[in-house]
């Protein structure tokens, strides 16, 4: 099936016990069945024996905390191969195989005998990663970046709360839609930046929402940014641009070492941040919260009017 | 000598920083705020072997230093990239 995320449009292909499953439920708002623009990527799946890791180490060992999910990239002379579990513990274990350039990659899930939901709950979440990583790769080189953030609308305009996991970024949110009036929730976890024909970043919503299931094919010029901390009181304060550069940076980007992905990462981070203000947001779980950050990023009062 | 690959230079808000952004920059945190003239420098010399006189070459031809002077400047500029390390032998 074909899907336009951004603008950008990717195939994924499924077996009809994984669309009977559900999988491509978050897409359906995205799904397209124009096929006269070329596809970025597709992906489709193989549930045959996985792919042969090369002789040797890891291009990119996984060094990340037990508990996070595992990803180890290893490099053949045709593309790279994936080696993906939900933890690095996990024995359950997938692979994605790509293409040199990423435009064609197949997913691996070898089903065992008698699986049971718990493995497909853990080979979905690893194979929306992959559709995830190769959309962010794709797209990249065109003005586009996929960012981890809460995304939320207010007067026609997008917020994006950016931070660590668990930073209070989804809390934060919440807040905005519970004390003001007409906000809506645009994606709690990957929502898309592209600059439009003036450069200018407009925020997307996308099928990769984390534990929030909004997936909503609309999209807002983006107002402000903030980097939630939690902290004992409400404080803002400006970042110096090239912290701001540097924290978009590094919540979307993916694959830098490779030069047509960083120069199109580089030019999308740029346009935004000397664009946009962005604030770090020292906060506690309060409406103050959202009065101090609305101030900021807006330069407007909180007022009774649009509480 | 020759800038280690993946050291870019970019250009953000009017002002050059050198970025760590490949492979054998993984795990560099540091960013590098350069004036107009280590900028000048460093799109020079992009791509090229390199030394110290080359550096000053650029500098006298650019800004009209004296030699020696231009020498100085470019050796302190080796020295400094050679310790971070953005350029290697």
């Amino acid at each position: 099936m074909i899907f336009e995320v951004a603008g950008h449009r990717f195939v994924l292909a499924l077996n009809q016990d994984l669309i009977s499953r559900g999988w491509f439920k978050p897409f359906e708002p995205f799904q397209t069945g124009d096929k006269t623009v070329e596809s970025l990527f597709s992906l489709s799946i193989d549930t045959g024996l996985p792919p042969s890791l090369p002789q040797g180490s890891p291009l990119f060992p996984d060094d990340s905390a037990k508990e996070f999910p595992l990803m180890e990239t290893y490099h053949t002379e045709n593309g790279d191969i994936y080696k993906m579990a939900v933890t690095h513990d996990d024995k359950q274990i997938f692979y994605l195989q790509t293409n040199h350039d990423y435009t064609q990659s197949t997913f691996y899930l070898k089903l065992p005998k008698n699986a049971d939901d718990l493995y497909y709950h853990k080979a979905l979440f690893e194979w929306n990663i992959a559709a995830r990583m190769l959309y962010s790769i794709n797209t990249a080189p065109y003005n586009t970046i996929s960012i981890h953030a809460s995304a939320v609308e207010m007067e026609g305009k997008a917020y994006l709360f950016l931070g660590l996991s668990g930073a209070g970024k989804s809390t934060h949110s919440e807040l905005w839609l519970q004390h003001c009036k007409d906000t809506q929730l645009i994606n709690d976890d990957n929502p898309v930046i592209r600059l439009n024909s003036d450069n200018q970043p407009v925020v997307y919503g996308s099928p990769w929402s984390g534990k929030t299931p909004c997936y909503k094919n609309i999209n807002y010029p983006l107002g402000g940014m903030a980097q939630i901390i939690k902290g004992p009181q409400n404080l803002s304060r400006p970042f110096r641009t090239i912290d701001a550069y540097r924290m978009v940076w590094k919540s979307s980007a993916t694959h830098h070492w490779i030069p047509r992905i960083s120069d199109g990462l580089y030019f999308t981070c740029e346009k935004i941040i000397t664009q946009v203000p962005m604030i770090q947001l020292q906060c506690t779980i309060s409406e103050e919260a959202v009065k101090v950050c609305q101030k900021a990023l807006t330069k407007q009062e909180f007022t009774d009017e649009n509480h | 000598m020759k800038i280690i690959e993946g050291f870019k230079l970019r250009k953000i808000a009017n002002e050059y920083y050198v970025l760590g952004e490949g492979i054998r920059q993984m795990g560099f945190n540091r960013v590098l705020l350069l004036n107009d003239a280590a900028a000048y420098i460093w799109q020079e010399i992009d791509g090229k072997d390199f030394d110290a006189e080359t550096i000053a070459q650029l500098l006298s031809c650019k800004y009209g230093f004296e030699h020696d002077e231009a020498l100085g400047y470019a050796q302190q500029t080796v020295d400094y990239w050679l310790s971070v390390p953005l350029i290697e032998e």
